[in-house]
């Protein structure tokens, strides 16, 4: 008997989909064209799923630092900044993210997963109550995990919820950290983060915010939700990463709360891995110094954006609630999603493919997510190509049809049953209210 | 074993007893007025016939993750109305140890007693 004898149910889940054609978790790019164009099975891609939403991955002047600091300082720092000692480049990077948010202090970690692990974990001790939104990205699941503060769930993005939680803990000695994400990855719908914020003050709790999906997307400097909902001041911590919009890896804590520093001397995420590389540090500080005034390309992501989604919407899919960057097509059958994903890569468009129980209400989502650096032309090209597809597959009315044409059959017939695409929901599969972890 | 309240019973994993205790054996005035209001094992058996499939055998042992066929989604939406339902919040990590619906009541009931 082997110790992966335990996957096998679901390496029998994930045949299904590798039955029918590729797998979601084994794409291989042999070429990286632009920020929104590689070579996929020998053929030009498109990239409509890379959240390389200001298209700053080949900024040359990114790329030049990046290479300055390689000479200068190496290829890494082989160890973490509580046992090596910080770098130049690290506490600089700090004192900008916290100018930029207009805050007193700032902490880098090495990913953006790390930084939301980090951060609540050590923010929330024994005794504290941790609140978080259901639909939460699998790095603040985790981050409970790590934390010793009892966790409770509210509904997502339903601050009336969150507030009858609140307020059974009233009279309960520790603090309530409350947890929320600006755009949620999966749907692109948002926070309702003016009323979370008046529950949060209502009951005297602390408010977190991941603005992974927002720094440099939305806010008039880019500072993303709580800047653009005018709540920042109310806003305790905020979170980010630097593999969205700035283009590389790392992610940060800023706070204005006096004696952040603390936190360095507690957070496990923190203290035992190693600090950011010189390189990536120095693409990271250049690539957030442009993010003010990126107006234009701020401009031009939701012109794109609102392309993607109107386009679509007009065509007939089922797309999230709010017109964001993330572009989502819900879908209820697992083989017509798997069919359109891999028709989309063999017509030389590049989405995610996101399954349950990694998707919310158990849909199948074809997730995109828009680029400043995208043309009309290539979104273009998507719309129609999903058009297509999605008609062939009775998704969607054919040109001149009222009604969606009946489903042609796929996979001869085989009953196909949904992908678990969490190995933690496989290997614990006995367990109630097992956290639903986002990809 | 079968003389306990509610409560105490809930705290045993007896199954058989506890079925019967919590349908057939209340009588202090304490007991009755718990009576009154639906118990938590009645409550989730409510709850989750009106979720599952009409061919599942729903009894105070049933697993709630393998037994049912609700994926994690929808035991999660279950737990949202039970936490309405008896004005409690129940933590994740209480809820990480249960998978019989015997095990559930007794995390809600342990929660109502902490509550009052």
């Amino acid at each position: 008997m082997s110790i992966l004898d335990k996957f096998d149910p679901l390496r029998e889940q994930h045949k299904v989909l590798t039955d029918v054609g590729r797998s979601p978790a084994a794409l291989k790019f042999d070429d990286i064209l632009s920020p929104t164009e590689a070579i996929l099975d020998g053929k030009r891609t498109i990239l409509m799923g890379t959240n390389n939403y200001l298209g700053k991955t080949f900024d040359e002047a990114s790329v030049q630092a990046a290479i300055d600091a390689l000479r200068e300082e190496g290829t890494g720092t082989t160890g973490s900044r509580i046992a090596n000692g910080s770098y130049n480049g690290h506490e600089m990077l700090e004192k900008e993210l916290a100018a930029f948010y207009g805050v007193r202090s700032a902490m880098l970690f090495s990913t953006g997963y790390q930084a939301n692990l980090g951060a609540i974990s050590a923010l929330a001790g024994r005794d504290d109550y941790l609140l978080i939104d259901a639909d939460s990205h699998a790095s603040i699941y985790d981050a409970c995990r790590l934390s010793d503060a009892q966790v409770i769930r509210f509904r997502h993005n339903d601050p009336d919820n969150l507030d009858r939680k609140l307020a059974r803990l009233e009279g309960t000695k520790g603090s309530k950290l409350i947890v929320i994400e600006s755009i949620y990855s999966m749907l692109g719908d948002m926070a309702p983060i003016g009323k979370f914020v008046e529950i949060k003050k209502k009951h005297g709790a602390f408010l977190l915010v991941d603005e992974a999906h927002s720094l440099g997307v939305m806010g008039e400097t880019g500072r993303g939700i709580c800047e653009a909902s005018g709540v920042e001041k109310d806003v305790d911590f905020i979170t980010g990463t630097f593999s969205k919009s700035i283009g590389t890896v790392g992610g940060f804590l800023v706070t204005d709360m006096p004696g952040l520093d603390i936190i360095r001397l507690v957070s496990r995420p923190y203290m035992f891995t190693a600090s950011p590389p010189p390189s990536i540090v120095a693409s990271a500080r250049k690539t957030l110094s442009c993010i003010p005034g990126a107006k234009d390309l701020r401009k031009r992501l939701w012109d794109n954006a609102a392309q993607l989604y109107n386009g679509l919407k007009d065509a007939g899919f089922e797309l999230g609630p709010t017109l964001s960057p993330i572009v989502a097509i819900r879908l209820k059958d697992a083989e017509k999603a798997i069919a359109l994903w891999n028709g989309l890569l063999d017509a030389g468009v590049y989405t995610n493919l996101a399954l349950p129980p990694a998707t919310p209400f158990g849909w199948y989502l074809l997730r995109s997510s828009i680029s400043a650096a995208h043309t009309p032309e290539q979104i273009a090209k998507a719309v129609t190509v999903c058009k297509s597809i999605g008609a062939e597959l009775g998704l969607i009315a054919a040109p001149g049809d009222a009604d969606p044409a009946p489903a042609r059959q796929l996979n001869g017939g085989a009953e196909t049953r949904p992908c678990a695409t969490s190995e933690a929901e496989a290997a614990a599969p006995t367990t109630a209210g097992a956290p639903v972890a986002r990809v | 074993m079968c003389g306990l309240g509610i409560l105490g019973i809930a705290l045993h994993r007896k199954r058989e007893c506890l079925h019967q205790q919590v349908f057939f054996t209340m009588t202090s005035p304490q007991q009755k007025a718990e009576f009154a209001s639906p118990t938590a094992l009645e409550e989730i058996q409510s709850q989750l016939r009106a979720r599952a499939s009409a061919d599942v055998n729903i009894t105070p042992d049933t697993n709630i993750t393998r037994d049912l066929g609700l994926d994690s989604l929808a035991i999660m939406d279950f737990i949202f109305d039970l936490e309405d339902s008896f004005d409690i919040s129940i933590p994740m990590e209480r809820i990480a140890e249960v998978q019989t619906i015997t095990d559930l009541a007794e995390v809600i009931e342990t929660l109502r007693k902490e509550a009052s």
